[in-house]
């Protein structure tokens, strides 16, 4: 997914003169004719995360659009008063690529870890947080981004999902209801297999890294539907509130610290009245995983589930 | 060019309505940092009377420092470049300025600032895409010498030079007391290029001028006072973020004496 995207971004700094790419020394092999190609546009910053996001906001200032590209508790954590303040405050638009969300460099150790970035974001209201299941949904994702000049942040993932290997169908290409929805914000499949239960399920799944979680495929296979959610946002759980109404269970497989994406349902199901009849949720606790587990091992040890109501 | 810089005399009086206008203002609205904003104001004041009033030369200001939002409010509202910032400081009405430097106060200002180390990475930024867009207007950035303490700080510095910006950098070298523990200027003057003025001195702060008017990087350490030229009151901590009583204002105003040497 990596890889993709960068060659995408790489052709898009073709037609697109106001595109800064600034990379936390990192995708610098991936991106080295780039830099050759786009010298002053494609730029090496260095190890220093804080002052990389005050530089884009400076840049984004000026009228350029930003894409950052770090390692996420480097750009999160370390230098989050700059996220918070330099971009979202001052209103300088930004898109950060971040390679390593949840425990994608789980051999690493805790330093490399970072299953608190979405509730971090979310807790200073970012606008549009992105984790999409497949490389063309990522590139589509990105230039989304860069078109509409977005503030966004893309969760990279190491691990991809094509849910139509688990019998199930997507329904519609978009389930864009309102018109204000953007593309591959949210999209439903349905099960291929007859479910005999009375009780109606649905799944809604928060990135690739969902499938991970403990029972997950327990739940996703006794489900009748199940949602992809590849951005974050207000309109995207509206729409997937409005399709699970009155659902018997809607489980929410989160793959990161959910207490962001908790909220935000809680508050818009206050608002719009709809809403499932139960609500569970299955999600990473907090620890420090500092044995040098693989990926899919932390999340065995990681999940927990709740029943919110 | 010093003949459109406003002469001695008429910088000194400026320099003492300035103050009278900072400390009378955080008396009335019992908020802002007075210190800082009176040692800014030795610089700053004759640098945007240059740019603004005498030459109507265009650049971009970031405040790194912004708690010294006052001062620049102040120096804003008396040479009539914009009154509102400081007839609406902390007056706790809407619309109203808070106490760190909020970016709609001025057009040339590019950030909100408050957390210390933000504003010279902003400026840094900004003035490389003045220079890849071949536009090259000059940006300032205003520091504290205890911000210099900031990460960021470091961070940027490495890249100034390299980038070959036209950002000039002011160090407001007010000495504070609570930083002693380390000699900022000490430490920079061994690492990099900087420029050493005394803004209690008028040809020094022509020499800026001139400095900021030749395109390209320049690092300029102005040794400043805290609550300069407000005698008695000079170089005391408890005046970064105090707030003058009655008795104090009476005092602190008849102790205004601008030290303004050749």
């Amino acid at each position: 997914m990596r890889n993709t995207l960068l060659t995408a971004i790489s052709h898009k700094l073709e037609k697109d003169e106001n595109l800064i790419v600034l990379l936390g020394d990192l995708g610098v092999f991936q991106m080295r004719e780039a830099m050759r190609k786009y010298p002053s546009r494609v730029i090496n910053f260095g190890i220093m995360e804080q002052t990389m996001v005050g530089f884009a906001a400076g840049v984004a200032r000026n009228g350029c659009y930003p894409i950052l590209y770090s390692i996420t508790p480097f750009i999160i954590d370390r230098a989050f008063e700059q996220v918070k303040i330099d971009l979202l405050y001052n209103q300088n638009p930004a898109l950060i690529l971040a390679a390593g969300g949840s425990y994608d460099y789980s051999t690493l150790g805790p330093t490399h870890h970072c299953q608190h970035d979405v509730s971090s974001l979310l807790s200073i209201g970012y606008p549009y947080i992105l984790h999409p299941f497949t490389k063309d949904k990522a590139v589509s994702c990105c230039l989304d981004a860069i078109n509409h000049r977005r503030q966004s942040f893309l969760r990279i993932s190491s691990s991809e999902l094509d849910l139509t290997k688990y019998c199930f169908e997507k329904v519609h290409p978009h389930t864009n209801i309102d018109g204000k929805l953007e593309p591959l914000s949210i999209e439903l499949y349905s099960n291929k297999k007859q479910i005999t239960s009375k009780a109606t399920k649905a799944v809604a799944l928060f990135g690739p890294d969902s499938v991970l979680l403990n029972d997950s495929e327990k739940y996703i296979s006794e489900a009748q539907s199940v949602f992809e959610i590849s951005a974050i946002c207000e309109a995207s759980l509206t729409s997937l509130l409005r399709q699970t109404n009155q659902f018997s269970e809607l489980i929410l497989l989160i793959p990161y610290e959910p207490s962001g994406i908790v909220m935000m349902l809680l508050k818009l199901i206050s608002e719009i009245s709809q809403k499932p009849v139960s609500l569970k949720c299955i999600y990473p606790k907090q620890e420090f995983f500092d044995h040098s587990y693989e990926k899919n091992h932390i999340f065995k040890l990681a999940s927990k589930q709740i029943s919110i109501f | 060019m010093t003949a459109s810089f406003p002469s001695l005399e008429e910088l000194r009086t400026l320099l003492h309505q300035n103050t009278e206008k900072i400390l009378k203002k955080s008396y009335e609205v019992k908020a802002g940092h007075i210190g800082g904003s009176v040692s800014m104001s030795q610089f700053l004041l004759p640098i945007i009377h240059y740019l603004e009033v005498s030459n109507s030369i265009d650049y971009r200001l970031v405040l790194g420092k912004g708690h010294a939002s006052l001062g620049l409010y102040s120096i804003l509202n008396l040479l009539n470049i914009n009154s509102e910032p400081f007839d609406n400081y902390c007056t706790k009405q809407i619309p109203s300025f808070h106490g760190h430097t909020c970016y709609k106060a001025f057009t040339k200002l590019l950030a909100s600032t408050g957390s210390l180390g933000h504003g010279l990475p902003i400026a840094l930024g900004y003035s490389y895409a003045e220079k890849i867009k071949h536009s090259n207007l000059p940006t300032l950035c205003i520091l504290g010498d205890g911000e210099m303490q900031e990460g960021t700080i470091w961070e940027s510095l490495l890249h100034i030079f390299n980038m070959d910006v036209n950002l000039k950098v002011l160090i407001d070298y007010n000495y504070s007391i609570e930083s002693a523990t380390l000699d900022i200027a000490q430490s920079l003057k061994s690492s990099i290029s900087i420029t050493e003025l005394s803004a209690s001195s008028y040809s020094d702060l022509t020499k800026s001028i001139e400095l900021i008017s030749t395109p390209g990087p320049a690092i300029i350490m102005f040794k400043t006072t805290k609550l300069a030229n407000v005698k008695s009151f000079e170089s005391q901590p408890q005046w970064h973020a105090g707030i003058p009583n009655d008795a104090e204002l009476s005092s602190m105003l008849k102790a205004i004496s601008i030290s303004l040497e050749e």
